[in-house]
């Protein structure tokens, strides 16, 4: 027989009917969260190289090899040079440090510059091809603290050269907001005249490209067996952290949406497979009378069920493309922005999700039926099932997972959500099974409708894991993005920090708190110990002793040590206390610190600060939050056991952008203080944060549909199962309005109890992801509970009754007739 | 499998059936069945309801294995095949009728019947020989309904056309008038024999209507599971 007409055949089953809209439905879903995740993370991620000015950049303290540029060439990046170093700039005698940036015209080579001729905060978009030769552009804050214009002489080691624009924004502004000075631009070619760098000198070279995914890899894989000591990579995830949690934690989000879509569609085929296996049976039989043998059966069932699975893929793929091109294209005014175009991997997804879902959900099933007993044949019901669940549960979760780890490659992200799932599985089977024995006892001497939910058992306890599954998801969905919203607008709110001032000297911050209180701000100060790790357990440690790039420079650089009396409030206790009034003794790490150099609490680590040595014990960990824009340290001393060290002080502050004069003026009165003007990379990284956000409301809002979608189809399996029950009871002098009650209450209580299930689990495993897997802090959101019974009352109830609503007005006959195979 | 002369259609010697029960206890449902079928004869088996004689048909048919004793269906002795080697020996040799049809809702009445050719793959056209089954049996203007638009006469019609469009040896029939009016009963029968006579085959035919019985060259009861 040929398979278009086996194809034709199956199309007049039901069940083939329906399992191929919950694969069409599903891969839709799968496919359009999959097109539209593709090109949001693509432009989430080229929006975050913007900050770095670059996809890769190596820098180093000593110039660095031109075969680098050589090989960028061949391969056919895109690439910019800079030399940066602080240096004075002088105007007559007034003099200020700044970090001047030699650069090449081609920079920056991701975002922009902007660019203004007066001191106004706003710039205007700008290259650098009008930089000219002997002209430089410099931070606002260098034109307050020299008291200068656009377009004043400013000397610059040897050379003069006329600054002759502010700059407002370059792109690698959040790649350290701890730039202390105020950034010079100034043309490469202009370098040597300037004779400022000789050999020893402290400048930092970097070599900056950018390109195609496949090339920047192919880049930074040869760079990485190229680079010599000294030299270092640098990627999104050095330069911005800030911005790399936002994104990493919205493609985590991402990701779980188009994970919990698969769930959802998962639930809908395992229901409707079993509907149909279940009503094949007959015919397996009679195909057995007439001499089939079981490989033919199976034969002829595989390829109904190969040919639906491509149909429904390929017009899934097909529709889940045109949703994700029509939201982009809505999106696009919303984002600013247009979408990169998508790649083919969601479309190959698609496919491998229909196949992967109908062989793992209707295998088993498949196998059982083949094995059908020829002499079922006489009898009115199909066989009993009994060992199938083992086997079903096998290669169903073999199926979810690989499913999820082909949709993640995330493998903690898998086995959280795969292994919540399959709890969940777990718990809904026995909650169902016990509140249905419940009903059973209760429900003896009571009316038909509430003793016709009690017979229905195991439908109604699959019905409930189903729907549960379902609603679990949709609820688990729910909670992550409010929890992932309200993180992000709570970790940049309206109010907060835009400068931060540092180099406060421990005799001004009298003068300064009262001067900022007289202004109605009150901010934190911390003080800021520069100190370097030479000791870990009594032991002396150097760079070389540890292999890892962070650990070197960890212990090359500088710590910012600071002692503060509350724990600061992006900061989580892990392990240990938080100091008592007036400890001296004591220190509190940051947890990658603890896991880099493998400490424990009660190991000592020894500071050279000043050319002292301070030995003290860790006492706490902590998990401090980056992306939290107020002054973050690696390493907190106890409250009193600082003091006598030397040390500035630092604090962040928000200064309305109408109170333009603030800040000059407390320059002015206190020289020595540097203030660092954070509103343009604060402005850069809000306008990441809320594209993200859209992003992921937007899919959200499209797994929902979806989802509410696939639990429809789902339900549309019970008009089959129902048909004959139905016309045994009509025949039999049951009143209309008895079935509708019937069927109103059964499904009602089937979606309130699932939903009170998925509630309760959505609850508890949404805490547990907001903390392992979006480092955001559990709340218990009670109202989950309330959410999921009352709405999965609501909507299993109006969706059940709808979709059977049809069989009541038939007559009875016909229900039969229709029954018959 | 080539359709060679043999003495009988289908043989028994001493077949018994039980079934396990929970219990570890056993209930017989068939016991010492010796029975000799003739090729081209046409059998009764009638009994009361619950007599096992639905049970016995499926054992005469290969749909089931019997708990001991043997059973050969064209010569062929059962007993060591398995389900499969069991489906290839029916195959292209045996023909069922139903009580309720089973005719497949989801393929038209033409293709219903043309269903055994395609299994056997011994029929050049397939179609031409369904649709002269199905005019052998008065159908020819419903070749591209479904079952589900065919009256119970019509669909066990389609029925009797499907189990002998591929000159089957065997034709087992299962209450075949069940389901019908008196008047749908009879034009049922009618056709029934005259199929089994122009086909050459031998007829099983189960059944608790004594009429359709005494129609038949041989009659046995069941009483409990044994032959009377």
């Amino acid at each position: 027989m040929n398979l278009l007409k086996i194809c034709r055949q199956a199309w007049r089953i039901a069940e083939m009917r329906l399992l191929f809209l919950a694969l069409l439905v599903s891969v839709t879903a799968v496919t359009s969260v999959n097109f539209f995740t593709d090109r949001t993370e693509r432009s989430m991620t080229m929006q975050a190289t913007k900050l770095l000015g670059a996809d890769l950049i190596v820098r180093s303290s000593r110039p660095l090899n031109k075969d680098y540029l050589a090989q960028a060439e061949t391969l056919g990046l895109k690439q910019a040079e800079m030399v940066s170093f602080r240096s004075m700039i002088s105007v007559g005698d007034s003099l200020k440090l700044a970090q001047v940036k030699a650069v090449s015209p081609s920079f920056p080579l991701r975002g922009t510059i902007e660019t203004n001729t007066t001191l106004q905060r706003t710039g205007n978009k700008d290259t650098l091809d009008t930089l000219k030769s002997g002209q430089v552009w410099g931070a606002p804050a260098l034109f307050t603290s020299l008291n200068i214009q656009p377009g004043t002489e400013v000397r610059i080691g040897r050379s003069l050269f006329n600054l002759s624009k502010a700059l407002i924004k370059t792109p690698d502004q959040g790649s350290n907001v701890f730039q202390f000075s105020p950034p010079v631009l100034m043309p490469i070619a202009d370098l040597p005249q300037t004779g400022l760098l000789t050999p020893g000198s402290r400048a930092r070279f970097s070599y900056l490209f950018a390109g195609t995914e496949d090339q920047v890899i192919t880049m930074r894989d040869w760079l990485k067996d190229e680079l010599k000591t000294g030299e270092r990579l640098e990627t999104l995830n050095d330069g911005a952290p800030a911005v790399n949690t936002a994104l990493q934690r919205a493609q985590r989000f991402l990701n779980t949406a188009a994970l919990l879509s698969v769930i959802l569609a998962g639930a809908a085929i395992a229901l409707t497979s079993y509907s149909f296996s279940r009503h094949e049976t007959h015919t397996v039989a009679v195909l057995k009378t007439m001499g089939a043998s079981r490989r033919r059966i199976l034969y002829r069932y595989l390829s109904q069920l190969f040919i639906t699975s491509t149909a429904a893929a390929l017009l899934g793929i097909f529709i889940g493309f045109v949703i994700q091109v029509t939201v982009a294209f809505f999106l696009r005014d919303m984002l600013k922005q247009d979408l990169p175009a998508t790649s083919i991997i969601p479309a190959v997804t698609g496919l491998l999700t229909a196949w992967i879902m109908v062989l793992s959900f209707s295998a088993p099933q498949l196998l059982q039926l083949v094995n059908t007993a020829p002499v079922q044949i006489f009898q009115k019901q199909s066989s009993n099932r009994g060992n199938l669940w083992k086997f079903l549960l096998v290669t169903i979760l073999g199926g979810i997972f690989a499913l999820m780890w082909m949709q993640t490659r995330d493998l903690k992200l898998t086995l959280f959500i795969f292994l919540g799932v399959l709890a969940a599985v777990i718990v809904f089977w026995l909650v169902a099974s016990l509140v249905l024995s419940l009903i059973r006892r209760f429900s003896q001497n009571s009316t038909y409708t509430l003793r016709s939910l009690s017979n229905a058992g195991q439908r109604l306890q699959l019905l409930i894991v189903v729907f549960g599954i379902g609603l679990f998801s949709l609820l688990l969905l729910t909670a992550l993005q409010s929890d992932l919203l309200e993180r992000w607008q709570n970790s940049i709110p309206e109010k907060a920090p835009n400068h931060f001032l540092i180099n406060i000297q421990p005799g001004e911050v009298t003068e300064l708190e009262s001067y900022l209180s007289s202004n109605s701000i009150n901010p934190d100060l911390y003080p800021l110990i520069r100190g370097r790790l030479v000791e870990i357990k009594g032991k002396a440690v150097t760079p070389d002793d540890y292999e890892s790039p962070r650990s070197k420079r960890l212990l090359q650089r500088e710590f910012n040590l600071s002692s503060v009396k509350a724990l600061p409030a992006a900061n989580i206790m892990l392990e240990g206390e938080w100091f008592k009034d007036r400890e001296n003794t004591g220190l509190s790490v940051e947890e990658s610190v603890m896991e880099r150099f493998e400490l424990v609490i009660g190991d000592t680590l020894t500071f050279d600060i000043g050319g002292q040595k301070i030995t003290q014990p860790i006492t706490s960990t902590r998990r401090v939050n980056w992306d939290n824009l107020t002054p973050n340290f690696f390493v907190l001393a106890a409250p009193g056991s600082m003091r006598k060290l030397p040390q500035t002080l630092i604090t962040s502050l928000y200064v309305p952008p109408e109170d333009s004069k603030l800040i000059p003026q407390l320059v002015k009165q206190h020289p020595s203080i540097s203030a660092i003007d954070i509103t343009a990379i604060m402005m850069q990284i809000k306008d990441l944060i809320s594209k993200a956000a859209l992003a992921i409301q937007a899919i959200f809002g499209f797994t929902l549909v979806a989802g509410i979608v696939v639990l429809f189809a789902a339900l549309q399996s019970q008009k089959v199962e129902r048909r004959r029950e139905l016309a045994i009871l009509k025949t039999i002098g049951a009143s209309r309005k008895q079935l509708k009650k019937t069927i109103l209450l059964e499904f009602t209580v089937v979606g309130g109890i699932a939903g009170l299930l998925a509630g309760t689990f959505a609850m508890i495993s949404s805490n547990v992801a907001a903390y392992s897997l979006f480092d955001l802090e559990p709340t218990f959101n009670f109202h989950l509970i309330l959410i999921g019974m009352i709405s999965g009352a609501l909507l299993v109830g109006i969706a059940g009754y709808i979709n059977l609503r049809p069989l009541l007005q038939v007559a009875p006959a016909m229900l039969f007739q229709e029954h018959e195979v | 499998m080539s359709k060679k002369a043999i003495s009988y259609a289908i043989e028994t010697i001493n077949m018994a059936k039980k079934i396990q029960l929970k219990n570890n206890k056993s209930l017989s449902i068939l016991d010492d069945i010796t029975l000799q079928i003739p090729q081209g004869s046409s059998v009764a088996i009638t009994g009361a309801s619950g007599s096992g004689k639905t049970t016995l048909l499926g054992l005469l048919a290969g749909l089931d294995a019997p708990s001991s004793g043997d059973i050969k269906l064209l010569d062929q002795s059962m007993i060591d095949l398995d389900e499969d080697q069991r489906s290839a020996l029916r195959l292209g040799q045996v023909g069922f009728v139903f009580q309720s049809f089973h005719l497949m809702n989801n393929l038209s009445a033409l293709e219903n019947i043309m269903l055994p050719l395609e299994l056997e793959q011994s029929s050049k056209n397939p179609r031409k020989t369904a649709e002269e089954a199905l005019n052998q049996v008065g159908l020819s203007d419903r070749t591209h309904h479904m079952p589900t638009q065919l009256s119970g006469g019509e669909q066990q019609r389609v029925a009797l056309a499907r189990a002998f469009v591929n000159k089957p040896k065997i034709l087992f029939a299962d209450e075949p008038t069940g389901n019908l009016d008196q008047s749908t009963s009879d034009d049922i029968e009618r056709l029934l024999f005259q199929l089994q006579q122009d086909n050459q085959s031998t007829l099983v035919l189960v059944t608790h209507d004594e009429a359709l019985a005494n129609q038949c060259q041989i009659h046995h009861r069941i009483i409990a599971g044994k032959l009377a």
